[in-house]
Order: structure tokens, then C-alpha cells, then sequence
């Protein structure tokens, strides 16, 4: 066992209060984040995925309770901090929408040099200059002049991300949380975003919870990817694993849907039914109801994430079994 | 590609683009004084054949989505002709061109945005067949209700409203309204673009299975390269308003030609040919189409960039039979 993780969720649970009742919308997740690592959390619309950003960034809704669960950062439960009111310096957050993250009445200097003085506790105005230019390069955007003088609408969707990346960089964080940072973007916007993320992670150390619904971006940026289902966590495992040796039949099928361009298709699998109500989660298996291997068990006992072999984990009844 | 009426012959044309062009004047001041024009179609010539699946690909700004608009005639061409059944679309009016909107129909990226949220799924589907044939209420409703079982909704999603649907069964209504009068040709604009992968593959397959069904040429427009492979025969490569590259999909997949679609198929983050792929990744930002770069438009931004690009536009090479390349890489000299 090597040293403490610098991310450790333990048995989170967070509920959204909705009109006549609640959305369990995470329920009982655990995993942990590496010094220098990328975690990809990969599922669809309604997995959960977003909410536990959310909750590690400190900034869910007001609608959202957390049941149970420690978030642990370097040694420190957040929400006990958060509830005393302590500023978290270390992790900050990327969002889907750069055009929506940045006020189009402030220049993007401003923006940036106001986080940088209530973060970074500088004063001076020429300092404050200096970081944010200092950050901009560190993004590669070109001609940083230019562009701490400009406002959102004068920029490109591809611009606007890496002024966002930069703003989030400009507080030295540890950690960086990115919720579909690329979704927007065309593919090759998307593939220099990527590779900026890469090098920075390099560079940096930084370490990353990715969040994503597309399996081809989560193999390229992530050490180890956490495949969620319905606010569970169904299996994880390194990137590479995962890809090659999905043992998960929603893993599986998720794969199976994506259109492959070098492979001629004549029809695409897709998985019959839709994502589950989590107003009232199923009993047993999450994904019992749209799972084409389900035995009797699946309706009945939730199955629990356990090692099927050094870093993969599985939640299934299929693997269990094996092991008796 | 297997053709019902035999070998080697032409298949039957549908539409035919011509020398498309569409500027959009950039007005400035209180006297609206014409500045300059965004160029966002710029001599585009094309052919939709009977029964085709056409892809157009290109990233934002490149002026997919306004060739799409001019074909469903929500923008009026600049200079150009768009042929339909011989006759061109620009020019006419009254019957021929009630005619025309209802062979030619269209699927928007957001079905929440394109579907009415005060009207419900039967009024949705029915109100297009209703307006163009004269069916009486029992074959209007019997008409209706196949149409969504075709598209797989049953009876239960009729007096339900679009905010009481899913993504995946709004864009179904959709669906189901834009064939209800048996169109020639749908224009898929991003039809899977706000979808999940599970769903998208739903989509598709039922694209696909409709299209088998009724023999509609589509007109796939899209940023997303994998969703092309599987659905079409011919796929267009545009950027900044011009086209690159145009053949047929197995080619352009299996052996790419322009340096810009050798880009784009890189650039695809599939996580099956991780370790194998070559990643070319593509430095900088599409030039703005008010000032787009003279001669060929992919100069400044291509790998392979020589004198000559910077000069001339790259005239059109005939790399096989349908596959056409604008690259001064292939020019015959």
C-alpha cells in the first residue's frame, strides 16, 4: 500500500428534493483519486456523474442533500469544511459550457484576476497581471495580451475552454475536476483540448475527475475509468482493462453501441429501454430491467462492487458466482 | 455498390446542387451599410440519387447546416441552382412548391426545440397529413397510429406532450412526423447529436430500418464521423464553405484523401484502435469565413501546405470513379 490517495469518496449518497419526493440520484459510491491521476467517470445522461463533481467541487444545488458519505481531500473531510465555511483552494471545476461559465459583462482579465486576488491573496495589479498571462501561456493560447483585455462573445468555443482551464489553473489546484469539458467542441477542438489536458497533467502533476459520457474520450485521457449506471458504480478499472476485457454486461453493451469507423456496420446494438427512474430505484441489480444476461438473483440482491482482479472491480452477479 | 438496375449504371438523380453559394451581409450602423458578407457556402455542386444516403461533414462554421436550410428553403440562395425533379426549387411557387415541401421533410438536432410543447404526439404527427391529404377523422387516426407504431411508439404515447417524453422518444415523434407524408428526402440535421450512445444507437438503427422500408434518400448532416460510416453511401467533406473531398464512404474511411479528412477521421476519439492510431492533432482555430483564406482554404492550417495552395484554388481531381479530391496534392500536372 503506498501513500494516502489525494481524493477518497467513501460512501457518498446524495438526494435531489423534487416536487412529491426525492431523486436518489448517487447512491453509496466509493472510489479514490491518485496524486497525478486521471479518473474518468464515464455514464449517461442520469448516471450520477455530474452530481458527484458537483459534490467534490463543493457546489451542488441548493435541492441536493447528502445523505451519508465522507468526501476525503488530502486528509481533510470537505464537507465538514465546507460547512465551516473554509475556502477550498486545491480543487476547482471545468464546466461543459464555457460561453455559460464566464460573465459576458466582464473581460476575461477581470474574471481572471478576481479569482486570482481573492484565491491567491495578491494586491498588486501588475502582479495579478503577471499570473494571469503566466497561466494563459500555460494553456497555449496565443497572443494572452489580446485576450485578457477581451470579452467571452469576442471569443471561440475553443478559446473561451482553455480561458476556462486557465482561470481554474490560476489557483495552483491540485486537483481539477472537468465535466464534459470537450462536448461542446468539434473533434479536432476536442482532440487539442485533450492534449492540453494531457500536459498539463504531466507538467503539473495535476491530477483529474473526468467526467464524460464518451468512452472513446475517457480511454484517451484516463489512467482508470469508473463506469456508472442509475447513481451506481458498476465497474471500474484501468483504461486499458476496461477497454480490452469489459466485464459488466452494461459495460459491454455500452460498447457495443458505439459506431466503430474502421468496421462497416450492418446494424448497431443498442440497449432495449430506458435509463431507470430514481425517484424509486429497483431493488436488486440497477440494471437488472434492461440487462440481457439477468438470472433470478439480479431482482432480488443488489450486488456489490467487488475485485475480480488486481484493479478491476465488478458490481455482478455473474462474477460472483464464479468465485464460489 | 449494388444497384437494382444492374451494373455500372447511373442511379436515378434526385436533387442536384449547383454552384451554391450563400453570403450573409454583416451590416453595421443606424443605415445598415454592408460591410462586408460572411461567406458560408461558396460554390458548392452536389447530387442526392434516388434512395442515397449523403453525409455532409464538417465542423462548426463550415456551412453545413446553411446548404441544409437552403435545400428545406428556410434561406433563400445567393447565386445557384437546386434541382428538384428538373425544376428549380428557388424559382417556384404555389402548387409545385406545396409539392416540394412535402417530398422534402427534416429532423432537427433538438427535438424539444423543433416539436410544439402545447400540442400533443397525435396532434404532432397527425397535423402535416391532415394539412396535405384529405383523410377522413377514423383514417386520419388509423394512419397516425401506424405511423408511430413504425417508428416504435405505441398507442399509450398519443395524448402524451413532449415534456412528458425522452430525448430518444421526442426525436422518434419527430421522426415519425417528418416521413408521415412519404417523403423523397429527409434532411437529418445532427439527428443524434443531443442523444446518448445507447439511444443514438436506437436512432440510428430505426433511420436505417425506415429508410429499407420506404426508400427515402437521406441528407445526414452532422459533425460526427463514426455515426456516418454506418448509415451512408456517399459522404462530403466541407470546410469554411467549401467542399474538400466527396466519394464513397468506404473510401473516404478506408483511404482518405484530404489532408483535412485525414485530420478529421484522427481526431475521432475511439477507444478500440487506441494504441494503433496515428494522432494528427490540428493546431489552431478555423479562419473566420468573412475573411477566409485565399485560394485553397485548408492552406493555412494543412500539414502538407505548398506555394502553389497560397496561389490557386485546387481544381477538382477525379480520383476514381466518384471519389473527387480539391488538393493540390493530387492535381495531375
Amino acid at each position: 500500500m503506498n501513500r494516502q490517495p489525494l481524493l477518497q469518496i467513501e460512501d457518498l449518497s446524495i438526494d435531489y428534493i423534487i416536487v412529491g419526493g426525492s431523486i436518489k440520484a448517487v447512491r453509496n459510491v466509493s472510489f479514490s483519486i491518485n496524486e497525478g491521476e486521471v479518473v474518468c467517470l464515464v455514464g449517461e445522461s442520469g448516471s450520477g456523474k455530474s452530481t458527484i463533481g458537483l459534490a467534490v467541487a463543493g457546489a451542488l444545488p441548493e435541492n441536493a442533500i447528502i445523505r451519508s458519505g465522507k468526501i476525503i481531500f488530502q486528509g481533510k473531510d470537505l464537507l465538514y469544511e465546507k460547512s465551516k465555511n473554509k475556502k477550498i483552494d486545491n480543487v476547482m471545476i471545468v464546466f461543459q459550457d464555457p460561453a455559460a461559465t464566464l460573465n459576458p459583462l466582464f473581460t476575461v482579465g477581470e474574471v481572471i484576476s478576481d479569482v486570482i486576488r481573492s484565491h491567491l491573496q495578491i494586491r498588486d495589479k501588475g502582479e495579478i497581471r503577471e499570473k494571469a498571462l503566466e497561466v494563459f501561456r500555460m494553456v497555449e493560447l496565443p497572443d494572452p495580451d489580446r485576450i485578457f483585455n477581451s470579452y467571452p462573445h469576442e471569443l471561440s468555443g475553443g478559446m473561451l475552454q482553455r480561458v476556462v482551464i486557465a482561470i481554474s489553473l490560476s489557483t495552483n489546484p491540485k486537483m481539477l475536476i472537468a465535466d464534459e469539458p470537450t462536448t461542446m467542441l468539434d473533434v479536432t477542438l476536442q482532440a487539442q483540448i485533450l492534449d492540453l489536458l494531457l500536459n498539463l497533467k504531466k507538467k503539473l502533476g495535476l491530477s483529474m475527475l473526468f467526467i464524460t459520457h464518451n468512452l472513446g474520450v475517457a480511454s484517451e485521457i484516463g489512467d482508470r475509468i469508473i463506469v456508472m449506471y442509475g447513481g451506481e458504480i458498476v465497474e471500474e478499472a484501468s483504461s486499458k482493462d476496461l477497454i480490452n476485457n469489459p466485464l459488466h454486461p452494461y459495460t459491454k453493451s455500452l460498447m457495443e453501441c458505439i459506431p466503430r469507423t474502421h468496421i462497416k456496420h450492418s446494424r448497431l446494438k443498442h440497449i432495449p429501454g430506458t435509463v431507470p427512474d430514481l425517484r424509486n430505484p429497483l431493488k436488486g441489480c440497477i440494471f437488472s430491467d434492461r440487462c440481457s444476461e439477468v438470472m433470478d438473483i439480479c431482482r432480488v440482491v443488489k450486488p456489490l462492487l467487488k475485485e475480480y482482479s488486481k484493479n478491476h472491480k465488478v458490481a455482478c452477479h455473474l462474477y460472483s458466482e464464479e468465485e464460489k | 455498390m449494388p444497384s437494382l438496375l444492374g451494373g455500372g449504371e447511373m442511379k436515378t438523380e434526385l436533387m442536384k446542387i449547383k454552384d451554391l453559394k450563400k453570403y450573409f451581409p454583416i451590416k453595421t450602423g443606424l443605415f445598415g451599410k454592408i460591410v462586408g458578407y460572411v461567406k458560408a457556402v461558396d460554390h458548392v455542386t452536389f447530387h442526392i440519387g434516388l434512395g442515397e444516403v449523403v453525409s455532409l461533414v464538417g465542423e462548426s462554421g463550415s456551412g453545413k447546416t446553411t446548404i441544409a436550410k437552403c435545400l428545406l428553403l428556410l434561406e433563400r440562395p445567393t447565386y445557384g441552382q437546386i434541382l428538384f425533379n428538373g425544376y428549380d426549387i428557388t424559382q417556384i411557387r404555389g402548387k409545385r412548391l406545396k409539392d416540394y415541401r412535402r417530398n422534402v421533410q427534416a429532423v432537427f438536432q433538438n427535438p424539444f426545440l423543433s416539436l410544439d410543447p402545447r400540442m400533443n404526439v397525435y396532434d404532432i404527427v397527425s397535423e402535416p397529413v391532415q394539412y396535405h391529404m384529405k383523410l377522413s377523422k377514423k383514417e386520419l387516426y388509423e394512419y397516425t397510429s401506424r405511423l408511430l407504431e413504425m417508428v416504435g411508439l405505441d398507442q399509450s404515447f398519443q395524448a402524451k406532450f413532449p415534456h412528458e417524453l425522452s430525448g430518444g422518444q421526442a426525436q422518434r415523434v419527430a421522426i415519425a412526423r417528418a416521413i408521415s407524408l412519404n417523403p423523397k428526402l429527409v434532411v437529418l440535421d445532427e439527428p443524434t447529436s443531443a442523444l446518448d450512445v445507447s439511444i443514438q444507437a436506437q436512432i440510428l438503427n430505426l433511420l436505417a430500418e425506415l429508410k429499407e422500408k420506404m426508400n427515402f434518400s437521406y441528407l445526414l448532416i452532422t459533425h460526427d464521423l463514426s455515426i456516418v460510416r454506418y448509415i451512408s453511401d456517399r459522404v462530403i467533406v466541407i470546410y469554411l464553405g467549401k467542399i474538400m473531398e466527396e466519394g464513397p464512404s468506404e473510401y473516404i474511411f478506408s483511404e482518405p484523401l484530404h489532408p483535412y479528412t485525414q485530420i478529421l477521421l484522427s481526431s475521432i476519439p475511439d477507444p478500440f484502435t487506441q494504441e494503433v492510431r496515428e494522432k494528427t492533432i490540428l493546431r489552431g482555430e478555423p479562419p473566420s469565413p468573412v475573411n477566409p483564406p485565399r485560394a485553397c482554404r485548408f492552406h493555412t492550417r494543412c500539414p502538407y501546405v505548398m506555394d502553389i495552395c497560397k496561389e490557386e484554388d485546387p481544381a477538382e481531381t477525379d480520383y476514381r470513379a466518384e471519389h473527387k479530391v480539391f488538393c493540390w496534392l493530387y492535381a495531375k500536372k
